[in-house]
């Protein structure tokens, strides 16, 4: 008697073979994220760089432009506001994790 | 384009809005100038305004992606620049007790318009808070796309 339709070999060698390119995608995705993190701390202290040299200006007398100092303030604390943001959502999915039973 | 450009934009606004304010300051502060450097008297200040590109970093990954035309109407900064007004613009006025009046009593007078220049004044100052209200509407709205972040 024939049991068709049920070929063992073939499923779980697709099947590792999935598994192995989604764990790759996966941690390709990972690198994407994590650089994309670093990207955003790293223009996130650049704007607040700015934002301090624009006060420095400010003070010094060396930037006649009072609003320009006020939106580099403005444009680093959104840009904060962004990070800190996206900080809260990945802890709040790490937290989530962590809470699983296993 | 994003907020943030319109920031710089509206910054860039309000920068040349306050050189328009200078230009209109120092010809109301020269009103009466007969005497400079060259002899002549003071020659009115002008302002003349240029737009300007305002890539920021978006814009420019944008382009490179090909995500946009380079060619196409995008968004433009603007900036100002003061320029003389035209050499022997002066108006005469006699007044023969003037150190500068000349042999027949006539004195030149810097070509200021006070209310010209009022006028200038109030339009900078408006234009200036236009360029103002636009911050804060692109401001409020970065804090509105924040806020979409709350549960």
């Amino acid at each position: 008697m024939n049991i068709n339709g049920f070929n063992p070999s073939t499923t779980f060698s697709q099947l590792a073979s999935s598994g192995k390119s989604a764990v790759g995608e996966a941690s390709n995705s990972a690198d994407g994220f994590g650089s994309a993190v670093k990207d955003a701390i790293e223009s996130l202290e650049s704007t607040q760089k700015s934002a301090e040299q624009e006060i420095g200006k400010a003070v010094t007398g060396e930037s006649p432009d009072l609003h320009k100092t006020i939106i580099a303030l403005q444009s680093a604390d959104l840009k904060f506001q962004l990070g800190l943001q996206v900080r809260n959502k990945f802890i709040g999915a790490y937290e989530e994790i962590m809470r699983m039973q296993v | 384009m994003s907020l943030f450009t319109i920031f710089k934009i509206s910054s860039q606004g309000m920068t040349t809005q306050r050189e328009r304010l200078e230009a209109a300051s120092s010809n109301l502060a020269n009103a009466n100038t007969t005497r400079t450097s060259t002899g002549n008297p003071y020659q009115r200040r002008d302002i003349i305004f240029t737009p300007q590109n305002v890539n920021d970093l978006w814009t420019e990954n944008a382009i490179q992606n090909g995500l946009f035309d380079v060619n196409s109407a995008s968004p433009q900064g603007v900036k100002s620049e003061i320029v003389m007004a035209n050499e022997n613009q002066y108006v005469l006025q006699y007044q023969p007790g003037h150190p500068d009046a000349d042999a027949n009593g006539y004195l030149k007078m810097p070509d200021v318009d006070p209310l010209e220049e009022t006028v200038n004044m109030m339009s900078a100052a408006r234009s200036f808070e236009a360029n103002a209200t636009v911050f804060n509407t692109a401001k409020e709205l970065a804090r509105v796309s924040l806020n979409l972040a709350d549960a």
